[in-house]
């Protein structure tokens, strides 16, 4: 157990040295997103399924935006530079927008 | 110009009234001889009172005929030729189950010297007739004016059945006497109705041989009137006394064997005006008006239904009373609302001149009827159906804005507020100054 | 036993070997007919024909007394009545010969006016049928005023060759007895014999015309009065008058007011006439003869059912005993005889009696006085012996326990039996009269169900040879007639016989019977099928699907806080972080792009509150456009900024 919690502390320890500071914002907003989700998921452990369209639509409007998120910061993250070249900061949140758009659209209108 | 009107208003007149409808009334009565019509007078004048057309004829008469250029000449039978062998004309047993087939009334008596004919046609309706020259005796129950044989039955109106639109009223009916052959009929037949049994003592069987097999009919199984109502509700009655429609025994006093009570005049009269009300069709006639049926709140049926919603259905019966068409009061009658089988069953109220049952539509959606099936002992099958479709609920029918999925709304809404902050943070942010400037 | 069969053999096939005639009009029919012929006031509004035959009627029923039913005034008010039919101003031929011949019958001195007088001569021409010849030349002989006699008989008979219908023979012998004069009447005398050979016999007993009553009854009154008016024997034998008489007799219970009166006309004929009276010879009371009614009685009448006179003798030859016996007369009543057959001591079982009626003087005019039957039967009393009942193994068939029964007790304890046993009964009938053992018409066994009344009736047989009977029920092989309904029964035995005087049913033994397999059935009125068809049908109420448990709100509530909260840690977040809008710039397109996303966001709402998915799409569409346009243009400055830097 203690070596559990050993590895925890030298990781947070290293992200917290090692990474941008434009990469912790978008992972703080990623962790935002991620309680959002959990406690809708919690919530509905509790109380069932009822209603079903309303829970998957918060339920997959929380995942959605997450994998959005994360596909922003894997294509902005400089590391990744070689992967994503020709892909822009800007454009990758052009698309970023744009998908949020559409995600946020069906939400609304399944969510009933 | 003008005489040709003459010639073509009657023929317009026949043509509209060459209908089934027109033979009302029109009754063909079968004898085994003219003298027939005269003994029993005071019967069929009761029938000519009440507005019958009689044509008697002599039963194996070459001349006859149901059918004339394919349409119905006559709306009711009556059979008073016991002992024919085979009918003329063209008529015969055959001919005699279409017209019931048809809607026909008949009604037929035998008697001691029953013909294969009369058993034959008997058989076809459910029942069976003992053979010739056999009577109905009973050695407890006789009148006293019998000739020895013990055959004159004096029964009780009690052994009628309990159906006053087919017997009148029972309780006021003093005895009937009966001179004739037993009958049983068909115990599994829900159509068959045993009108009056005889009693426990009786027994149909030759009052000349000995009693070598077991009779034809014995005890409370010997039918002495039974009749059967068929699922087009032509109406069929058979007795075995031709003698119980006779003027002799309507003027009859009864006096039964060992009782010193005496009838000044013997049930026959009453009872066989009430049986001929019924079979020809005068009494114990329903029919179905107006059916409606529409949204609670609103007074016309919609398209469709749609699931749960409430519905109010009503329907209107009359009865024949003397002619006329009357209300019909009945506290039993029920609705069924049924896609293959019933989903709703509920009483319906009367209110007014119509009955009226209001009901959820059920949660299940598809194609229904309205059944009003109502079926009772001496009525003609009463049946309706309507059918009508129900719906499920439209995408926009569905109930919104649930309190318990508020955290699911609240999250999507944060998710979207996150979003949008988040664009500024994203553009708009700089970092540190580099440290790497340094 | 077997007499008695063959006696009803005879009675039920109804050959009679005697043709007498075995009824009379009874005071009941005369009440009955006197009933159809009351005459209600005021008589102006009871047509002619009506009124006649009602008053034919009654003057028969009161044995010509017509002053016994109707006194001076009410005569009087008829008079004076018909007096107006036969003053009319134009003349209808049925209402005068209906109003002419009520006043003949009523003795009223009427008048006819002479347009009337002069209207019946003119019928009395030639091609004039029969009928209308008839009414209009009775008319006149009944008003008194003077007939062409030759001219009328040379009419009729031309009317009989034109259309020779039995109506028609019976109106011209009617006319032709009112013919005087000599060779008037005499033709058609000669025609009796033909208008006679068109009767038509039916049972060998009847002889009537085609026609019914009235054509029947008009011919033989038709005949009479003709023969009587030329001093002749009517032109009938005995036997066809009779077997009329019998049909007449048959024809009693006639419901018309006009067959009533022609009916009555013609038996007053039967009862008063020179050459046949028909003696009618009937048994009075029950033909079972016991020692509770040990007297055989007839009613010895004419057909009106009046005495024959005082000087009548009856006697009866019989089988059971030789030569004649006599009946004695009835005190009080000169119609009925009677003898005492239960005196003679006679054998039990059926017996027919031959009937002689003669007077002190011998009177040929009486026809039918002989050879009259009278069918009786001798009633014995029957009573049970040697009963017994017992239940036994079906395998077994050695003698068992068996319960004595006493008639007419019933047996105290109650007797069990299961599917696998049999009961056993024997019993013998004995008379009690002549101690002879008996085998009745009726032996029956009646096994009845207390509860459903369900019963069942076997008939009880003889042992070969005995007079002893021996019934033995199997269970097993009758389970299905009981229906396998295990209960409580009772068993009765019937017995009954035309020559038995107290046919019983004897209710000996209670039984308590278990049915260990089968299926029971029900009662038909009590079964599944006939409840299904004919009685109300259960009530369905439709059970909804239960809607899903929703969690109380002040849980949904609680969650729906909790889930803004990491909203909160969001900020708290960037703040840790340093988040800052440095590179915020106020350029239009940057102002628009931010505008128009808010838009978008603030559009969905609205969308979830209250638009369709069709005006949001259109609404997103332009909105979208501005945002893209404007987005692009502040993305591609921000690009630019950076490449500068």
């Amino acid at each position: 157990m203690t070596k559990l919690v050993k590895v925890m502390s030298n990781f947070f320890q290293e992200y917290k040295a090692t990474t941008p500071q434009k990469l912790k914002i978008i992972d703080a907003y990623l962790f935002y997103i991620f309680l959002t989700g959990v406690i809708q998921f919690i919530y509905c452990l509790f109380v069932g399924t009822f209603p079903f369209n309303s829970f998957l639509s918060g339920f997959i409007s929380s995942v959605a935006s997450f994998v959005l998120g994360v596909s922003l910061r894997l294509q902005v993250n400089p590391a990744n530079k070689s992967e994503f070249g020709e892909v822009s900061n800007e454009r990758a949140f052009a698309d970023f927008i744009f998908a949020h758009i559409v995600l946020h659209l069906v939400v609304f209108n399944f969510i009933g | 110009m003008f005489i040709m009107l003459k010639y073509i208003i009657p023929l317009i007149v026949i043509l509209l009234n060459f209908n089934y409808a027109s033979a009302d009334g029109e009754t063909l009565v079968l004898l085994d001889n003219l003298a027939i019509r005269e003994t029993h007078s005071i019967f069929f004048k009761s029938l000519t009172d009440r507005g019958f057309t009689l044509t008697y004829k002599v039963a194996d008469d070459p001349t006859l005929t149901l059918i004339k250029y394919g349409q119905p000449v006559y709306k009711h039978l009556i059979i008073f030729s016991p002992s024919v062998e085979e009918f003329g004309g063209s008529l015969s047993v055959s001919a005699i189950t279409d017209f019931i087939d048809n809607g026909g009334n008949v009604l037929v008596a035998a008697s001691s010297n029953v013909g294969d004919a009369i058993r034959e046609l008997a058989a076809e309706n459910g029942f069976e007739i003992d053979e010739e020259s056999t009577a109905v005796i009973d050695h407890l129950n006789f009148d006293v004016k019998d000739d020895g044989s013990h055959t004159l039955i004096a029964t009780d109106s009690a052994n009628l059945l309990d159906a006053p639109l087919i017997v009148g009223d029972k309780k006021k009916l003093n005895p009937i006497l009966f001179r004739g052959t037993g009958m049983i009929s068909d115990q599994n037949n829900p159509l068959v109705l045993d009108i009056l049994r005889a009693s426990s003592t009786a027994y149909s069987y030759n009052p000349t041989k000995k009693i070598t097999e077991y009779p034809h009919a014995v005890g409370r199984n010997t039918l002495l009137i039974s009749a059967l109502q068929a699922r087009n509700n032509a109406r069929v009655l058979f007795t075995g006394s031709l003698d119980l429609f006779s003027d002799k025994l309507f003027r009859s006093s009864v006096q039964k064997f060992n009782s010193k009570q005496i009838h000044q005049k013997s049930g026959n009269e009453e009872l066989c005006i009430a049986l001929s009300k019924w079979v020809f069709k005068e009494e114990g006639v329903l029919r179905v008006g107006k059916v409606e049926h529409h949204k609670v709140g609103e007074t016309s049926p919609p398209e469709s239904y749609t699931v749960m919603e409430d519905v109010v259905f009503s329907i209107v019966v009359e009865k024949l009373d003397k002619g006329k068409w009357v209300p019909y009061i009945a506290d039993d009658i029920q609705l069924e609302f049924v896609r293959i089988d019933p989903f709703v069953r509920t009483n319906l109220q009367k209110k007014g001149d119509k009955y009226v049952a209001q009901f959820r539509i059920p949660d299940v959606y598809g194609v229904y009827k309205f059944v009003v099936d109502y079926q009772r002992i001496g009525l003609t099958h009463l049946y309706s159906s309507t059918q009508v479709s129900v719906r499920p609920l439209q995408h926009t029918q569905y109930e919104r804005f649930i309190r318990s999925a508020y955290p699911y709304y609240f999250s999507a809404f944060s998710m979207m507020f996150g979003t949008y902050l988040f664009s500024y943070v994203f553009l708009y942010h700089r970092d540190a100054t580099k440290q790497k400037d340094e | 036993m077997i007499r008695v069969l063959l006696f009803l053999g005879l009675l039920v096939t109804s050959v009679y070997t005697s043709l007498t005639p075995n009824t009379f009009l009874t005071s009941e029919d005369k009440a009955r007919l006197s009933d159809l012929f009351k005459l209600d006031e005021p008589y102006n509004d009871i047509p002619f024909n009506n009124l006649y035959y009602s008053l034919v009627g009654s003057t028969v029923l009161s044995n010509d007394k017509l002053f016994t039913i109707l006194n001076t005034q009410q005569t009087k008010k008829i008079c004076d009545y018909i007096q107006t039919g036969l003053a009319g101003t134009s003349p209808v031929l049925e209402t005068i010969y209906f109003a002419s011949s009520t006043g003949k019958l009523l003795n009223c001195q009427v008048q006819a006016n002479a347009k009337t007088i002069s209207f019946l001569e003119n019928k009395i021409v030639a091609d004039v049928s029969v009928s209308d010849l008839y009414k209009s030349a009775l008319s006149l002989i009944n008003l008194g005023k003077p007939v062409d006699a030759p001219k009328i008989s040379k009419l009729l008979q031309a009317g009989l060759k034109k259309d020779d219908s039995l109506l028609n023979a019976g109106h011209a012998f009617r006319l032709a007895a009112h013919l005087q004069g000599a060779g008037n009447a005499a033709p058609f005398y000669e025609k009796i014999g033909d208008v006679v050979m068109q009767a038509d016999e039916v049972d060998g007993r009847f002889l009537q015309f085609e026609g019914g009553l009235g054509v029947t009854a008009n011919i033989i009154l038709g005949i009479y009065s003709l023969a009587s008016s030329l001093n002749k024997p009517p032109g009938l034998t005995n036997e066809q008058v009779i077997k009329f008489t019998n049909y007449f007799l048959n024809r009693k219970t006639v419901q018309t007011v006009k067959g009533a009166a022609d009916l009555l006309e013609v038996l007053k004929v039967l009862s008063q006439n020179n050459y046949h009276i028909p003696v009618c010879v009937s048994l009075y009371g029950s033909s079972s003869i016991s020692e509770e009614n040990p007297l055989v009685s007839v009613h010895v009448t004419n057909v009106l059912g009046q005495s024959l006179g005082s000087e009548l003798s009856v006697s009866s030859e019989s089988t059971l005993w030789t030569g004649k016996k006599a009946f004695k007369a009835v005190q009080g009543d000169s119609t009925m005889f009677a003898f005492d057959l239960i005196e003679i001591k006679p054998k039990r079982g059926p017996h027919s009696l031959t009937i002689s009626v003669s007077t002190s003087k011998p009177d040929s005019k009486l026809i039918g006085n002989t050879g009259a039957e009278i069918k009786v039967i001798i009633l014995t009393k029957v009573t049970v012996e040697n009963a017994e009942i017992g239940i036994v193994d079906r395998d077994q068939t050695t003698s068992l326990k068996m319960t004595a029964l006493q008639y007419p007790g019933y047996n105290k304890n109650t007797l069990e039996v299961d599917q696998q046993q049999k009961i056993v009964m024997k019993f013998a009938l004995k008379d009690l009269i002549s101690g002879e053992y008996l085998t009745p018409h009726q032996v029956f066994l009646q096994i009845l169900n207390d509860e459903n009344k369900k019963e069942n009736i076997y008939v009880a047989e003889t042992e070969s040879n005995t007079n002893l009977y021996k019934f033995d029920l199997n269970m097993a092989q009758r389970a299905k007639d009981f229906g396998h309904n295990s209960g409580l029964y009772h068993v009765s035995l019937i017995v009954g016989d035309p020559a038995i005087a107290n046919p019983f049913v004897w209710k000996l033994a209670s039984l308590k019977i278990s049915f260990s397999s089968g299926s029971t059935q029900p009662v038909r009125d009590q079964a599944p099928w006939m409840t299904a068809t004919y009685k109300s049908k259960p009530i369905i109420n439709h059970i909804f699907r239960q809607q899903d448990k929703r969690p109380p709100t002040v849980v949904s509530d609680a969650f729906a806080l909790l889930v803004l909260v990491p909203v909160f840690i969001l900020f708290v977040l960037w703040i840790k972080l340093g988040v800052n809008l440095s590179g915020f710039s106020f350029g239009l397109s940057g102002l628009i792009f931010h505008l128009g996303l808010g838009s978008i966001f603030a559009l969905f709402t609205y969308f979830w509150l209250e638009l369709d998915m069709f005006s949001t799409i259109k609404y997103l569409l332009g909105l979208g456009l501005v945002t893209f346009l404007s987005g692009h243009s502040l993305l591609s400055r921000l690009a630019n900024k950076k490449s500068d830097k």
